[in-house]
């Protein structure tokens, strides 16, 4: 039968990572490189869309190196007890993306609305409902993730239109007002964001026709990059560089102050917020997802879903310790640009220069 | 297990087994006859009422008691089926287990002096309500059959819209006791063999006493028996079992009963209603969508209104708002409990309303709803908006085209409104989302139930095309994902 065969089609890896970009870097992006590019902050996100055009195409050239998993390519380069290591390493790197993930949920949805319900209630629910997602498996992963991409992509795309009409240009130009090196920084910022691209390392195993993943990774990076520069458009055309700048949530903010033709809603933010909730939990359940797996690498366990519990639970209790989200997203952030991205970086081109000395780069083109 | 039982070369045998095994049971009519010219001794034995009269008492023993000549005592019971009844639905078996299922189905057996094997006629003539009208699935165009209790009526339902040799009916029972027959009906060249080997090792893989109706069947080879969501499609209606079987669909009749399941099903399956293939395109795509509109407001409804009215009121327009809140003035519940007590009285006004007889029925509805609903309203103890939302979440969970599935949307509206009473939107979202990610795990003989919104590349988009808007019939060339693959084609152009 044509189902039940654990992996997903190239479109559903395309909106799966669609989402996981897109609830990272919707609320982030537009404020991240406030301070540091200005207006050209348009230019530092076409920039930083690049740079993960070019990483996206560094992990599709890596996955394709080996035929079954990424433990197992692991394993062939440097042998199990490493690649053990190494499998600690990456599980340590997608749980502080999840408590973050987690932390920034609760945050915004606090902010936002619901500012007398407690954040552990609101992380915990999340957790929960995430769990169950990556206890279903890649397939239902995937088909949830075709359904989601429509509830979620569709709304941020109407708030943009609706906004375009409030867009004054002059507070877009002139763009090139930053040095070369905020732009650069910037650009760097806004790439780390896209370091979630990472988890393409993982994903590819599960795809149908993993060989042809190159053309799905970058529509998914320029659908989202395209979005996030109209974003750029709309929260600077209408906020100002200062505006946004001051404001932690610009994104949160233009869908407080868009209205909805017909005003049968007086505020739509809740709404919108409530769809980009979709995208949050379609990456933290792809984050527990794949720790589950590395679980199964690591240890042997019959039932998944006790695996699952297990990481709820480890990931609750260090949610539970950051009681600042500022402090916590610094901490993070200064993770991202000086640990993250760079081990995002070297460690999958050491297995892949170990692959290549090895010889077996020849052999694994045929697969 | 018991070893099966042979007939024996004695008469004398056979007829004491019969009667011990058949004691007690005085609907059972059992006779020794003498037939020929020579006095060949038989037995015959069939159930009284369930037989055809006419044929058996009126043809078949009147041929063998006056008309036939010398019977050869070597092989009396062939010669009987050769020369001796008047129908041609007539076998010879060896078990005595067969034959005894047969006659309890309505044949009637006839036994031989040495002859070890038995004849078994056809005569089924049980009564019946012959062929009933629709009633759960009531179409305004179309025919206006449905399928009785009667599984032989039930295939010449098919049989007479489907025309065609390659029309398959294989017959299995079911139940140790019931020995419930079990029909699976499909195109030999449309089906999936593997969807028909699945079905047919699941139905193999239960002993149970006794089915007797299709339900019953359903929850024992479905395979999450914990969804609230049917993974069979169930129907009452004739033309629609014939519609899906020409999409590649397998069809089981179960005897007794008058819903026929089909399978695969998707989510999108449970939307179409038979005359959507009978009407104009136009006025079928707004039934369709008004239908998947409906649905999701029969979810969502009380969950988002109280969500919004007790969380995050601003989201409404100030007038609409203040219009909430003074509907609501003096009355003493919460607005969470307010919507559940509601939503909690419909349902056992339904719940009564399906267990009277059919006018008290209608005439409950009246007092439950209007005078005990405007009562309440008088008397503060609910608002008007309530009112008015949990009759539009009823009014629009019956839209929805099969009573299985709208079941389901019922029980999962509660799971909603729960999460939307603790949690406010966030609640209402969280819950949406389990919701989808437990469709998206479902499936039915594994073809996804979310197709064709989710996979439909599987099959180029062509099962799009009769989802929520339905494609004009000509543009339909192909069939769905249910049908095996070399089969697609529907639809060719003739060039005359």
């Amino acid at each position: 039968m044509f189902s039940k065969n654990n992996q997903i089609s190239k479109l559903q890896m395309k909106r799966l990572l669609i989402l996981d970009l897109f609830a990272t870097t919707v609320l982030i992006v537009p404020g991240l490189a406030a301070g540091t590019s200005g207006k050209a902050r348009i230019i530092s996100v076409i920039l930083g869309g690049i740079m993960s055009l070019l990483y996206a195409t560094y992990i599709v050239r890596i996955s394709q190196m080996y035929p079954d998993n990424y433990f197992g390519f692991m394993k062939r380069c440097v042998g199990k007890f490493l690649a053990w290591i190494f499998m600690l390493v990456y599980a340590f790197k997608f749980l502080i993306s999840m408590i973050y993930g987690i932390a920034l949920f609760t945050e915004v949805i606090r902010m936002a609305f619901l500012s007398d319900i407690s954040k552990y209630v609101l992380a915990a629910a999340m957790l929960i409902i995430a769990g169950y997602g990556a206890e279903k498996g890649i397939e239902a992963r995937g088909r949830t993730g075709e359904i989601m991409f429509y509830v979620v992509i569709l709304p941020i795309l109407i708030i943009i239109l609706l906004s375009v009409s409030e867009i004054r240009m002059e507070n877009l130009l002139p763009i090139f007002t930053s040095s070369g090196n905020d732009v650069f920084y910037g650009s760097y910022l806004i790439f780390s964001t896209f370091s979630v691209l990472e988890l393409l390392l993982f994903i590819s195993p599960f795809v149908k026709g993993r060989r042809h993943i190159y053309r799905s990774v970058t529509g998914a990076i320029i659908c989202v990059g395209a979005i996030l520069v109209l974003l750029f458009v709309a929260t600077v055309g209408i906020f100002t560089v200062n505006g946004v700048a001051g404001e932690q949530w610009p994104t949160v903010i233009l869908t407080q102050v868009v209205s909805l033709p017909g005003g049968f809603l007086s505020r739509q933010d809740g709404l919108m917020l409530a769809f980009w909730m979709g995208s949050v939990f379609i990456l933290l359940s792809g984050y527990l997802f794949y720790l589950g797996e590395i679980t199964t690498h690591l240890v042997k366990v019959k039932k998944r879903k006790w695996i699952m519990i297990c990481w709820i639970i480890i990931i609750f209790a260090v949610f539970c310790l950051f009681q600042d989200f500022n402090a916590f997203s610094d901490i993070y952030r200064q993770y991202l640009i000086y640990v993250g991205v760079p081990s995002g970086i070297i460690l999958p081109g050491l297995f892949g220069l170990i692959h290549i000395i090895k010889g077996g780069g020849k052999s694994d083109e045929k697969n | 297990m018991e070893a099966p039982v042979k007939i024996d070369i004695s008469l004398e045998k056979n007829i004491a087994y019969l009667e011990a095994v058949l004691s007690d049971s005085t609907d059972i009519i059992k006779r020794s006859l003498w037939v020929g010219d020579n006095k060949y001794w038989i037995y015959m034995v069939y159930m009284d009422s369930m037989i055809d009269r006419m044929l058996v008492e009126g043809k078949i023993l009147k041929n063998l008691m006056y008309d036939l000549k010398t019977v050869p005592e070597d092989r009396g019971i062939e010669f009987l089926k050769d020369n001796g009844i008047n129908t041609a639905d007539a076998t010879v078996t060896d078990s005595m287990e067969d034959a005894l299922k047969n006659m309890f189905s309505g044949d009637t057996l006839i036994f031989g002096n040495h002859c070890d094997k038995v004849l078994v006629i056809n005569s089924k003539g049980y009564p019946n309500r012959g062929v009933p009208t629709a009633e759960s699935e009531v179409a305004i165009r179309g025919s206006k059959e449905s399928f009785s209790e009667v599984i032989r009526v039930n295939t010449i339902l098919i049989r007479r819209r489907i025309r065609d040799t390659r029309l398959k009916v294989k017959q299995m029972s079911v139940g140790v006791r019931s020995k419930t027959d079990v029909a699976i009906v499909y195109m030999d060249d449309l089906v999936r063999k593997d969807i028909l080997k699945e079905i047919e090792k699941r139905l193999k893989k239960f002993e149970i006493d006794g089915i007797f109706d299709s339900g019953s069947l359903e929850q024992l080879v479905e395979e999450k028996w914990y969804s609230p969501f049917p993974q069979f499609q169930s129907t009452e209606r004739p033309d629609k079992v014939s519609s899906a079987i020409l999409e590649g669909r397998i069809a089981l009749i179960i005897d007794n009963s008058p819903m026929v399941l089909l399978l695969p099903t998707t989510l999108n399956c449970f939307f179409q209603a038979s005359d959507d293939y009978y009407n104009r395109w136009g006025a079928v795509c707004f039934t369709r969508i008004l239908r998947y509109l409906a649905a999701i407001v029969s979810v969502v409804l009380p969950g988002i209104y109280v969500a919004i009215a007790t969380f995050h009121p601003e989201i409404f327009p100030t007038k609409l708002a203040l219009s909430f809140v003074a509907s609501r003035q003096g009355v003493p519940f919460p607005l969470a409990i307010e919507v559940l007590l509601m939503e909690l009285a419909f349902e056992l006004l339904r719940e009564a309303g399906i267990r009277l007889p059919g006018p008290m029925g209608g005439t409950l509805g009246i007092v439950g709803g209007l005078i005990i609903g405007q009562a309440a309203v008088d008397a503060n103890i609910i608002s008007p908006t309530v009112v008015i939302v949990v009759a539009l979440t009823a009014l629009s969970a019956f839209t929805i085209p099969n009573e299985g599935f709208a079941s389901a949307f019922r029980l999962v509206k509660f799971y909603m409104l729960l999460l939307s009473s603790f949690l406010g939107l966030v609640g209402f979202v969280l819950g949406g989302i389990t919701i989808l990610v437990h469709l998206a795990s479902l499936k039915s003989f594994n073809i996804p139930y979310l197709m064709p919104f989710v996979a439909s590349n599987i099959n180029d988009r062509e099962d799009e095309k009769d989802s929520i808007i339905r494609f004009p019939i000509f543009s339909m060339k192909n069939r769905p994902v249910f049908t095996r693959r070399e089969a697609r084609r529907r639809i060719n152009k003739k060039n005359n």
